[in-house]
């Protein structure tokens, strides 16, 4: 196994645990079984000339719901909770128990507040998650709603600033619909490297 | 706590309430009063949970300790979590959830954010949104019904005149385009006039939609069966091969369906059939439906019942 898929393994197991704290949590809240599960991590580097679009193959095609939260401190980035505006109707309308016909994109502040609502829990236990591997504790925002075209959002992600995104694909599923997303988490290249940093301690440990 | 943040908190149009790391009330904001008409003396030093036991669930405990103990800013939306604060008033309430230090102490902050109005207007908006698609599908249905009087023979179903010319003209062209034949049959009930006048005109119009049906199900998807009046009919074949239209008179002759019943008296259906094709016959519709026409009054003339007649067609053998 190669040095980077086995960081990419341990990755992936730390933020399915936390990840499935936010899926017991949200089921708690609207009351119906919610699984979230974290099938594959990735860490790209924006200035090595890689078309983000190639990593988000699920939800390229219109529009789409981003809840994004911003950490400083000794970490410092954006995380990115990304899910295709449809998918997010639907999800929306089994949150509020509702049978809306209605699948269109158009979302009023009641329905961004829900979003909101679930970026927070979920961002909250990636980010969190990344802050007790590391042992710090990490101050960020509430997250912001916004709907993007999938050209808007790729200037908006390949931020100069961050030039690391961790990828994370996340399958989310309530009751028979299954939603299939990604979180991007920015960082800076000092994060990014405290972050490998504590892997590199993980797979000494593995082999010891 | 200082005395100018203090009154300005009691100025603000939300619900502010201040716990220490016991959970218990440290501050209770005038609004906070508004929304669930307890006064800030009534529960100051009370545990939060026991002055509003609408949070008192697993999850709310849980996401408030991380506020505490990880610094997570946490958003409770209105629309999941109904009731909040008092279950008599109808508020919709968002709640912020957030941690501060205090010379030394962790307070944590609750902020209830009043979407009551957001709420009605936004219903407001969703039933009349659902009432003007209510609307635009009654437009839709009504259109629809429009469009099927203007192109679709009401006793029948089948094309009227108008759709037929329309289809007709389309067809010509095509016609025209690829040098083909086509062919246009003119249909008569027999002795139609004499059904009428011995059955009543109900029973007249039960034998047209029977001959409607019949000539529905003999023809071919591509072929246009088309009420022209009364006990007319327009049958347009837009390809003709190897004399695909004798094929198609002899299932019309032949067919085994060709009479109704009324008061146990079977009523038999014997039709007259005038042909006319294209380009022989005439280049335009008027004119092949013209010599048709013609051609189906010969075949009446015939002795006998279920007679054709083809203009051009010296060679059919069906005609004969």
């Amino acid at each position: 196994m190669s040095e980077d898929s086995l960081r990419n393994d341990i990755l992936k197991e730390i933020f399915n645990i936390s990840v499935g704290k936010a899926a017991g949590l949200l089921s708690e809240i609207i009351n119906r079984t919610i699984i979230l599960t974290v099938p594959q991590v990735d860490v790209l580097n924006i200035n090595e000339e890689i078309q983000l679009e190639d990593y988000l193959p699920k939800v390229t095609d219109g529009a789409l719901m981003v809840s994004s939260i911003s950490f400083h401190d000794i970490l410092k980035g954006k995380a990115n909770l990304i899910f295709p505006a449809h998918k997010m109707r639907t999800f929306i309308n089994l949150c509020m128990n509702e049978n809306n016909e209605n699948d269109d994109t158009t979302f009023t502040d009641i329905d961004y507040d829900i979003i909101k609502e679930i970026g927070n829990i979920i961002l909250n236990s990636i980010v969190g998650e990344v802050g007790n591997f590391l042992d710090i504790r990490l101050d960020y925002s509430l997250p912001e709603v916004k709907v993007f075209t999938q050209l808007n959002l790729k200037k908006n992600l390949e931020n100069k600033e961050y030039p690391h995104i961790l990828i994370l694909y996340i399958t989310f599923i309530i009751d028979e619909t299954e939603i299939e997303g990604v979180i991007l988490v920015n960082l800076t290249l000092n994060s990014l490297n405290e972050l490998m940093k504590n892997l590199d301690r993980i797979e000494k440990k593995l082999y010891e | 706590m200082n005395k100018i943040p203090y009154n300005l908190l009691n100025e603000i149009s939300e619900g502010i309430i201040v716990l220490n790391e016991k959970l218990e009330i440290f501050f209770w904001n005038y609004y906070m009063g508004i929304l669930t008409g307890v006064q800030e003396e009534e529960v100051l030093n009370k545990d939060v949970f026991q002055v509003l036991p609408n949070l008192n669930v697993p999850y709310f405990h849980k996401t408030i300790h991380d506020v505490v103990d990880k610094g997570h800013k946490m958003f409770f939306s209105a629309a999941m979590h109904k009731e909040l604060v008092n279950i008599n008033k109808n508020y919709n309430l968002n709640l912020k959830a957030s941690g501060f230090i205090n010379d030394g102490e962790r307070y944590l902050l609750l902020e209830f954010i009043d979407v009551t109005n957001q709420f009605i207007q936004i219903n407001r908006l969703k039933d009349y949104v659902n009432e003007l698609r209510q609307v635009n599908k009654e437009l839709i249905e009504k259109e629809k019904t429009i469009r099927d009087l203007a192109y679709y023979d009401q006793l029948t179903g089948l094309a009227n005149r108008t759709l037929f010319y329309d289809l007709a003209e389309k067809c010509l062209e095509i016609a025209n385009r690829n040098h083909i034949v086509l062919c246009l049959m003119f249909l008569d009930i027999d002795k139609f006039k004499n059904i009428n006048d011995n059955f009543g005109h109900k029973v007249g119009d039960k034998v047209i939609q029977k001959v409607a049906d019949l000539l529905s199900e003999v023809t071919k998807e591509d072929e246009i069966v088309a009420r022209y009046g009364g006990d007319e009919f327009l049958i347009l074949m837009p390809n003709l091969t190897n004399y695909g239209h004798e094929e198609l008179i002899a299932k019309i002759f032949n067919n085994k369906n060709k009479s109704i019943f009324h008061e146990g008296q079977e009523i038999k259906i014997s039709f007259s059939i005038g042909v006319s094709f294209y380009p022989v016959d005439g280049t335009s519709i008027d004119k092949l439906i013209t010599v048709a026409d013609h051609a189906m009054y010969v075949a009446k003339a015939k002795e006998g019942e279920d007679n054709c007649y083809c203009n051009s067609c010296e060679l059919c053998t069906i005609c004969q």
